[in-house]
């Protein structure tokens, strides 16, 4: 994201547009921190420059990861959705891609409104890459993967920030305390925060969500609120026991 | 993408907040998918949703017919509604027109399971948030949270959030005309501006009151 110089008139608009506070005055004209800015292009996606002189920029690698990451406006070029992460459990009924007995875990890091480096990714990565846990092919974290045994990004990319980052990984049920502590070990090692989530299959039997009795015991709290797949998807794919 | 995922607030005040999304699936029903999904958003808006949008734009910034003829197969339809009645007649709907895209309703477990029961529904698959770990430090309030967290793809910045707290209390804008000013910038259309509104009085309120 750049500032076109000669159109900026100064007026400051566009400041509390950006979510990572990157844009200041410079000698009378917006100024983006190239470091901090993330390029989500939501300043310029606002509307509110009155000169349109917030212009997005082609980016080369690796600096266009932050924009992949960032712009969601844009779909990312593996997944084909618009967002960061996967379908996840948002068409489970038609893909029966989370089974009962497994649990799907969404690290989702620099949300809300802190923004990631790639490096805090990484280490959120390494914490759980020794649980055996398994990363979602499909994520675009689980790409910048040098090695998922060990849960390395590619050296290149550790720099580099994104508004956030999800890591997406699959788990015995069974496991699941074991990926809770390694993200509580992980809590103080990171500069941002994550927003934490897990899906699962209900139980068709009971109707109960499979989990909550673990995390109940073991004093983890959790919201009343989440989402709900309610079913409607066709081909309909019952609920599978992995 | 868990946009519409980590909301925040009281069980009172998330009562009156419940996120529907519709989306097919890449590997499965995504071609083709598109006019259904268009159908879709215009069904949202005949349950009185509080806003809707499907990323081409939201409806404080274009209207619905114009919003579904920008519909592509890989769009996401969303809206927000207000009550439970709303959201059980409207999946009623969607189950007799069986159009056979994903449906997902974002809002408090108990109360989704309730609609979905009274619509001839059986829940599939559930997404629990377990809230914000690390360092929380770099958090805002939890009342700009709670504003900050309806649009979880974060384009409602803090800054804005602040920048439209400070109008308020210069006089210049009402909460209510702060918060439509704020949804604006959730193109998804998942921002509750009404719940927003009510954050944003709240706050003021209480600057008000310990000022006097």
């Amino acid at each position: 994201m750049k500032v076109d110089r000669e159109r900026c008139i100064g007026c400051r608009q566009c400041f509390a547009q950006c979510p990572v506070r990157a844009i200041s005055l410079r000698e009378g004209k917006a100024d983006i921190h190239q470091d901090r800015c993330v390029e989500c292009h939501i300043c310029a996606y606002s509307g509110v420059c009155p000169k349109n002189a917030l212009v997005i920029e082609e980016l080369s690698y690796p600096r266009s990861l932050r924009s992949a990451f960032s712009d969601v406006k844009k779909p990312h070029k593996d997944t084909g959705v618009l967002g960061r992460g996967t379908e996840e459990m948002k068409t489970n009924d038609v893909t029966a891609r989370l089974k009962l007995g497994r649990l799907g875990i969404s690290v989702e890091l620099g949300r809300p409104g802190v923004s990631t480096s790639f490096r805090d990714v990484q280490t959120i990565a390494m914490k759980l890459a020794p649980l055996g846990v398994h990363f979602e092919p499909e994520n675009p974290v689980t790409s910048l993967m040098t090695d998922i045994r060990t849960g390395a990004l590619r050296e290149e990319v550790l720099e580099e920030r994104a508004l956030s980052a999800l890591v997406e990984i699959d788990i015995p049920e069974d496991r699941l305390m074991d990926v809770i502590h390694a993200l509580q070990e992980a809590e103080p090692e990171v500069d941002t925060v994550f927003s934490l989530c897990i899906a699962s299959p209900l139980d068709p039997e009971t109707g109960d969500i499979p989990f909550a009795e673990t995390l109940r015991k073991n004093h983890i709290p959790f919201r009343l609120n989440g989402k709900t797949n309610v079913g409607l998807g066709r081909p309909f794919k019952e609920v599978e026991r992995a | 993408m868990t946009h519409t995922l980590h909301r925040r607030g009281t069980v009172k005040e998330l009562e009156h907040d419940y996120v529907v999304l519709a989306m097919s699936s890449k590997d499965v029903n995504r071609e083709g998918s598109a006019p259904k999904i268009a159908e879709i958003l215009e069904i949202f808006s005949k349950y009185h949703p509080v806003i809707c949008g499907n990323v081409a734009g939201n409806s404080m910034r274009m209207d619905i017919p114009h919003m579904a003829e920008q519909t592509k197969d890989n769009t996401v339809a969303h809206a927000v509604f207000r009550s439970t009645d709303d959201v059980i007649e409207l999946l009623r709907e969607l189950r007799e027109k069986d159009l056979g895209v994903s449906i997902v309703v974002s809002g408090l477990f108990d109360r989704v399971g309730s609609c979905c029961r009274r619509a001839g529904l059986t829940p599939h698959t559930v997404n629990v948030s377990l809230g914000i770990w690390g360092n929380k430090k770099r958090l805002p309030s939890e009342d700009v949270l709670q504003i900050e967290t309806m649009c979880g793809h974060n384009m409602v910045s803090v800054s804005l959030i602040e920048d439209q707290i400070d109008k308020i209390r210069k006089g210049r804008l009402t909460p209510e005309a702060a918060a439509r000013r704020l949804a604006r910038n959730c193109h998804c259309g998942i921002f509750n501006w009404e719940r927003a509104a009510d954050i944003l009085r709240r706050i003021t309120e209480k600057e008000s009151v310990q000022n006097s």
